[in-house]
């Protein structure tokens, strides 16, 4: 979206050394076109222009060091994210089986200026259920539950990227939720 | 015959019309609905009274409306639903000059053609609407939500 998160970034894949807690880091680049992770992507728009740009009004802050986008997954249900102005928390709330809760938090700092808290507020626009971001994972996290839980008597198994969780240098790939249900798996000793 | 060009009647009519066009699934022709300028905004309606300022979804001219049409109808993967707009009757609050500030309750109903009917989302709209040479259109419209959960994602707008 707007060359903000594309599969085909620069990212960076980072867990602790259980699996458990993981991060994702990567930058905004001026790529042109689409390279070969886009392929075959939908979604993916090489002419797409905005007629209103304010939602992208992009300030870089120094205490980023560098990534534009950070989301960091913290064992069991945290999600700490950064993109480019933005800041949110997600947590997950279990409801029990088959529902869960997800609780959204947008923060921005005390000493914000006026200029910076209204686009906190306007790269908002991005996040939360309606986000232009998000709002298409909740979609597709919701595809999968269903087409998982189709038939009672089967199981389902989804390997995007293989079947481990190592090191994987782009973003499409589900390497960092393996690594986490693996560490789930072994403090349940199932 | 009806006069709908006029007074209360041009009113309900504007709030017909917008139901009518969002329950249809026609999506390019909401922005037509705004003045250039304008506000949209979905907000819960927690946020709403305690005047803190974040919303599910806040677009501040008629382009950011048009930008979003194009998310929903290009760059937003969902399962696509229709919805069914019930809106109570306009209730005025106020009339200055050329603009109109009104409110009226609404009920969204979302239906995934393999599921049954569900109420999606409920809550108030609050409007000030400009009379124009090509008649009533919203300068802003907020669409205050009673529930503070939301059915997973809301992709439409309400």
């Amino acid at each position: 979206m707007f060359g903000l998160i594309r599969g085909d970034q620069k990212s960076r894949i980072i867990m602790d050394e259980h699996g458990r807690h993981g991060a994702m880091a990567s930058t905004r680049e001026a790529t042109k076109g689409g390279g070969e992770v886009t392929k075959g992507l939908h979604s993916f728009k090489q002419g797409m222009k905005l007629h209103d740009e304010r939602i992208i009004d992009i300030k870089p802050e120094p205490w980023w060091n560098g990534p534009t986008v950070v989301m960091l997954t913290l064992f069991p249900n945290l999600i700490v994210q950064q993109q480019s102005n933005s800041m949110s928390t997600r947590q997950i709330m279990p409801r029990g089986s088959g529902a869960f809760d997800f609780i959204w938090t947008h923060f921005g700092f005390e000493d914000d200026d006026p200029d910076m808290a209204l686009r906190r507020l306007r790269q908002a626009n991005m996040f939360g259920p309606a986000g232009y971001v998000s709002a298409d994972d909740g979609e597709v996290l919701e595809f999968c539950q269903e087409s998982y839980e189709r038939d009672s008597s089967r199981s389902t198994l989804a390997e995007q990227g293989g079947r481990d969780w190592s090191g994987s240098n782009h973003v499409i790939t589900e390497n960092v939720l393996r690594g986490m249900y693996a560490y789930w798996r072994k403090i349940m000793e199932i | 015959m009806l006069d709908m060009s006029d007074g209360y009647m041009a009113l309900q009519n504007l709030y017909c019309d917008y139901s009518a066009c969002l329950d249809e699934g026609n999506f390019e022709g909401w922005p037509d609905f705004f003045l250039e300028e304008c506000e949209y905004r979905i907000q819960p309606r927690e946020n709403y009274q305690r005047k803190l300022p974040l919303s599910i979804m806040w677009l501040e001219s008629k382009g950011m409306l048009k930008d979003r049409v194009y998310g929903i109808c290009e760059t937003l993967y969902h399962d696509p639903y229709y919805q069914r707009h019930i809106v109570s009757a306009p209730r005025v609050t106020g009339v200055e000059g050329n603009e109109i500030r009104s409110e009226a309750n609404y009920l969204v109903l979302r239906t995934k053609r393999d599921e049954f009917s569900e109420i999606f989302n409920v809550g108030r709209y609050i409007d000030t609407i400009r009379s124009t040479a090509d008649g009533l259109k919203f300068r802003s419209r907020l669409c205050i939500f009673d529930s503070e959960l939301i059915k997973n994602s809301i992709i439409y707008p309400i």
